[in-house]
């Protein structure tokens, strides 16, 4: 079951929620639909359960036109992030709603309902709970009940909003890892919405970054992770230093102060450096680069992260495992390894430049300094 | 992090004289962090060159300016300013501009004062109601015509109803309203009757009190009264059953599972209504004979049995069943306002209080202008 989103827009009032997206999820797909609130991510999720109807634009299920069909049609599960639950029904008659209330003719007989609705429950291991009212029941058990009575209509795409949003940490993890097994297991076209960098990164066979209501980049988890196409991007996967500079013949300099960092190939005028926190290095301090200061220290779990200083910036920087671990006020030398950078003004489609590091280890940059350096060199 | 500990003297330092002016070097990082101790250092150094004449600030010393110490050097600046010439020099031209900015955004904003026109802004306040209440009646109307279209397919398809959800809404607005509707009802007998007696004595016209009581509370009070109680006993529970669902995202949850919310949540109420009010009403009229016979017996002694037969010579049962014709009509336009409300709760918890509130006066409003149409209706027709 294929969905293809194309040329869809919405506005609330003056405030456009989408604009124009296309978007093509295939068969059996898992797809991550990831932004900050107000991306206009879940609208576009209400779009293809049509709960919401679009300004303009078409979705299509097989190739099907779908705008204009009643929602029975669609054969579409929904999960809700606050479970949305009948409250005043046991769990077997939640699960059960969709299928009961069905016209007589297309509506399964008791017996069977009876029988779908355990093995339904007995997926999502909550048999023994089905003469339970949802609010007898843990977050993680409510929806999974969702999930269940989503389920039980036969959908022929699967859809989820935030379904982890309002669960603990450890619960959102086993549940997150469960439901991957069940999306192999079953293999429905599902899609999902999610602000939660990690739980897309980790869940989806693709992801879809979206931002102020378009989409800013479709890809695998492993491509838009290692080369965002844009800035926004880039912030929104994971730690990232955003670091001000300019390129000039050939070499990145801090926007404040024009100390060096590195090399970048054509290109030249104002620049934005991202770089990861695990892509710097401290060394011992060089004096002909200049000298870095260790401002703050702190320890999570197995990662150390550090602020560094240099040249009144402030680098955020995770240190190798095992490795020393310096200390608060002490002076180093600040190698990045590898980044990346976005011109100021760039075309929409214009690729990222990657910066090159000066060679590691040795003291002579990769690249010619200039009069900076080269005076003292 | 850095410059918090720096001391405040450690920024304007005193650097002799140049020519007539006197001279400061400012140095360390103007920046956020350092706020406290920069502001003390302006203030200081400001206090100390009171009645300097021209000063110079030499910026070349400063490590690091960010918008808030440009803005206390601007600060500086304009306090000297008042004292003589001041020149700030050594700044680059990125500097210089962030500085320029700082003291152009010094000067407050002019604030224009608004105008009041007060009764321009009461005709406004009218205007937007009125084409406020025109939205709300046409969309109100719209419902109705959905709902409507629904009550039509359902005829076709009677089966599709589902009869326990109508005994049930039955039960909780018919049933459970009894004790509440026979009390209030059999009071409203007694005080009319109470009343009524006391006029008509004074024309010797006691016996009358019956036709009183009888006509008004089988053609009007008797219906209006249970329409009013059921507005604000079941029609705001309508609203606040539905708005919660709503919020919930239950009525998603049923879109999504194919099922239209109308078909399922509101007709079952309306039609439970429907049925129930007329009994309901039926229940409240004699309920409210009986309080007026009780009090025609304590005040003028009219025995039950002459009670009874005064009233059926007075009040034809024509009486009756005009009053409780409208009974039906009251009962769908509170089931549909209470429903109607529910279903436009979006977001949060408070827009169901909001709205249950709203449900309540725009049902009770409309039946008693629908009572007043009702007269007027029956009027013409003779009844």
């Amino acid at each position: 079951m294929t969905i293809d989103i194309q040329g869809i827009s919405k506005r609330f009032g003056t405030y456009a929620a989408l604009q124009d997206i296309n978007l093509r999820v295939g068969a059996g797909e898992l797809v991550a639909l990831l932004g900050p609130s107000g991306s206009g991510k879940t609208t576009l999720l209400r779009i293809i359960a049509g709960l919401e109807t679009a300004d303009s634009g078409t979705v299509l299920f097989e190739g099907e036109e779908t705008l204009n069909r009643h929602p029975r049609d669609r054969r579409v599960g929904f999960v809700f992030q606050h479970y949305a639950l009948f409250r005043h029904m046991t769990v077997f008659n939640n699960v059960a709603f969709g299928l009961q209330v069905r016209p007589r003719g297309q509506r399964p007989p008791k017996a069977e309902i009876a029988e779908r609705v355990h093995r339904l429950l007995k997926l999502v291991q909550l048999d023994w709970l089905a003469d339970r009212y949802p609010n007898q029941l843990s977050g993680g058990q409510r929806q999974r009940v969702a999930l269940a009575r989503a389920l039980a209509i036969e959908p022929r795409v699967l859809l989820l909003d935030e379904p982890f949003g309002a669960l603990d940490a450890k619960v959102r993890k086993e549940l997150r890892r469960w439901l991957r097994h069940l999306h192999e297991e079953m293999g429905i076209t599902s899609v999902f919405v999610t602000h939660d960098q990690e739980e897309a990164l980790e869940l989806a066979d693709r992801v879809v970054v979206m931002s102020q209501g378009r989409i800013e980049q479709v890809g695998t988890p492993g491509t838009v992770y290692r080369t965002p196409s844009t800035g926004f991007v880039y912030e929104f996967l994971g730690d990232v230093n955003r670091v001000e500079c300019r390129v000039e013949s050939g070499q990145v300099l801090l926007e404040a102060g024009g100390t060096p960092l590195g090399g970048a190939a054509d290109h030249a005028g104002p620049a934005i450096l991202y770089v990861r926190p695990h892509d710097i290095e401290l060394l011992p301090p060089d004096e002909r680069l200049g000298a870095a200061t260790v401002r703050l220290v702190h320890e999570v779990g197995p990662v150390t992260r550090a602020e560094v200083e240099y040249a009144g910036t402030l680098f955020e920087v995770v240190l190798p495992e095992g490795g020393r671990v310096p200390a608060q006020g002490e002076l180093v030398r600040l190698s990045i390894r590898r980044g990346m950078l976005f011109p100021r003004e760039r075309d929409p489609g214009e690729p990222p430049r990657p910066f090159l590091p000066f060679r590691s280890g040795g003291p002579t940059p990769a690249v010619n300094l200039g009069p900076h350096t080269a005076g003292m060199g | 992090m850095t410059g918090t500990a720096e001391p405040a003297a450690a920024f304007l330092v005193p650097a002799g004289t140049a020519g007539t002016a006197r001279v400061l070097a400012a140095r360390g990082r103007w920046v956020l962090g350092a706020w406290d101790g920069l502001s003390q250092a302006v203030e200081g150094a400001a206090a100390g060159l009171a009645g300097a004449g021209a000063v110079r600030i030499e910026a070349q010393g400063i490590e690091a300016l960010d918008t808030v110490g440009a803005i206390e050097l601007a600060r500086l600046a304009r306090r000297l300013e008042a004292l003589g010439p001041v020149e700030i020099a050594g700044l680059d031209p990125v500097r210089q501009g962030l500085l320029d900015a700082a003291r152009k955004a010094e000067c407050a904003p002019p604030i224009g004062r608004p105008v009041e026109r007060p009764i321009i802004a009461v005709v406004e306040r009218a205007g937007r109601a009125a084409y406020a209440m025109l939205d709300e009646t046409l969309d109100l109307l719209a419902f109705v015509g959905m709902v409507a279209i629904t009550l039509g397919r359902t005829a076709l398809r009677p089966a599709r109803l589902r009869g326990s959800a109508i005994i049930h809404h039955m039960e909780k607005t018919g049933l459970d309203a009894l004790p509440i509707v026979g009390l209030l009802s059999f009071l409203i007998g007694v005080v009319l009757a109470y009343q009524g007696a006391d006029q008509l004595r004074r024309f010797g016209a006691q016996l009358f009190v019956v036709n009183l009581v009888g006509i008004s509370i089988l053609r009007e009070i008797g219906v209006l009264m249970t329409s009013i109680i059921v507005a604000g006993r079941s029609g705001s529970a309508f609203t606040a059953q539905i708005g919660t669902m709503q919020v919930n995202q239950e009525v998603d949850a049923m879109r999504t599972l194919g099922l239209d919310p109308v078909e399922i949540l509101v007709l079952p109420r309306m039609i439970a209504l429907v049925l129930a009010l007329p009994l309901l009403s039926f229940y409240a009229a004699a309920m409210g004979l009986l309080g007026g016979a009780a009090a025609s017996y304590a005040v003028l002694d009219v025995t039950l049995a002459q009670f009874l037969r005064q009233l059926q010579t007075a009040v034809p049962v024509g009486t009756m069943l005009v009053g409780l014709a409208k009974a039906p009509v009251f009962a769908a336009v509170i089931a549909l306002v209470g429903c109607y409300e529910g279903l436009k709760v979006s977001g949060s918890a408070d827009s169901v209080g909001r709205l249950t509130t709203k449900s309540v006066v725009v049902s009770i409003f409309l039946v008693i202008v629908l009572d007043a149409l009702f007269s007027i209706l029956f009027a013409s027709f003779g009844l």
